[in-house]
């Protein structure tokens, strides 16, 4: 089915196919390179953080990867849905490919975040899963990641699939409400842990450091990864065009 | 660093399969990401030569048929 999106040599201002896929391709190596130094120095930095500068010991190390990965979850959310909300109801002048390109990350954050806690609540609280609203927030996202990239893939057209998966996602806006505001108020299951970027300062100068380094880095893989698949969907949505056989190796 | 601060490193105070258990699955989750990744470009890369090789096939056919129909105009 052919689609009408901007002509390649339209106005400059309109993010054409051509010109996300060339875009994406500049951002994509720093994001990557960001996202591996980044990674790295932060690895190294929380590795090194002796355990009395921890506050709850050897088992806060967790927290370089809970912390992000919950962060960026909630992020990846809003902007999934956002996107969608734009590509579904809006019909902006590219493809609706870039809500399904954070999707699958944000889904991954999501199930970082809840295995990372599990694994972090068991040893200090006893428990691996509570009900409480926090948690299940969380887990309410990951549901509707995987729901609208089965939506997506299983509709035909990429139309009635913006539209059916923006719906879908604009659903999971009070959850998102619900998980950002139970972050900053009292949680039976969670100790006196910083979780915002107010109450960073009550840790350590290495630890902080080595948290918004990880932060920097999660951050980081995710655009690269949302880059990579975005510039693979654009490729995919439009193959009887002209301007991706000019990415092609000559015959 | 030395081995005895290593073997602290790894047993991490006996928290280690909770602290290793998050670090090595962040770690195989990008690792698997980025296998996807890579997989999806490759593939939607080849379906464009594919569709290319049909494209440029059936031109040659299109070609192939004018060139017979102007050979039974002239015969």
């Amino acid at each position: 089915m052919p689609l009408d999106w901007p002509h390649p040599h339209a106005d400059a201002s309109v993010p054409t196919p051509l010109r996300m896929y060339t875009c994406a391709g500049r951002w994509l190596p720093w994001c990557l390179a960001t996202a591996l130094a980044s990674g790295a120095a932060g690895a190294l930095l929380g590795l090194l953080a002796t355990p009395d500068a921890l506050p709850q010991g050897q088992a806060w190390r967790i927290a370089f990867v809970h912390l992000p990965a919950a962060w960026l979850s909630m992020l990846l959310y809003a902007a999934t849905a956002a996107l969608a909300l734009a590509e579904g109801l809006a019909h902006p002048p590219w493809p609706p490919v870039a809500a399904m390109a954070l999707a699958p990350t944000g889904a991954l954050m999501s199930f970082l975040t809840l295995w990372s806690g599990a694994l972090w609540a068991k040893p200090l609280w006893g428990q691996w899963w509570l009900w409480d609203a926090r948690l299940l927030a969380e887990a309410l996202l990951l549901a509707l990641f995987v729901a609208f990239m089965a939506l997506r893939a299983g509709l035909a057209g990429p139309t009635r699939g913006a539209r059916a998966g923006a719906l879908l996602l604009a659903v999971g806006l009070p959850a998102l409400a619900v998980l950002v505001i139970a972050v900053h108020s009292w949680n039976p299951l969670h100790g006196p842990v910083p979780t915002g970027l107010t109450r960073l300062p009550v840790l350590d100068g290495g630890l902080r450091a080595a948290l918004l380094l990880t932060g920097l880095a999660f951050t980081a893989w995710c655009g690269a990864a949302a880059l990579h698949r975005l510039r693979s969907l654009l490729l995919e949505q439009e193959p009887a065009a002209a301007w991706p056989q000019t990415f092609l190796e000559p015959r | 660093m030395t081995p005895d601060a290593l073997a602290d490193l790894v047993e991490m105070d006996g928290y280690a399969l909770y602290v290793w258990g998050s670090f090595v699955m962040a770690a195989a989750i990008a690792a698997w990401e980025a296998l996807m990744l890579v997989q999806r470009r490759r593939r939607a890369l080849e379906d464009l030569q594919e569709l290319r090789r049909l494209q440029a096939g059936g031109a040659g056919q299109a070609a192939a048929a004018e060139a017979d129909g102007r050979r039974g105009h002239a015969a």
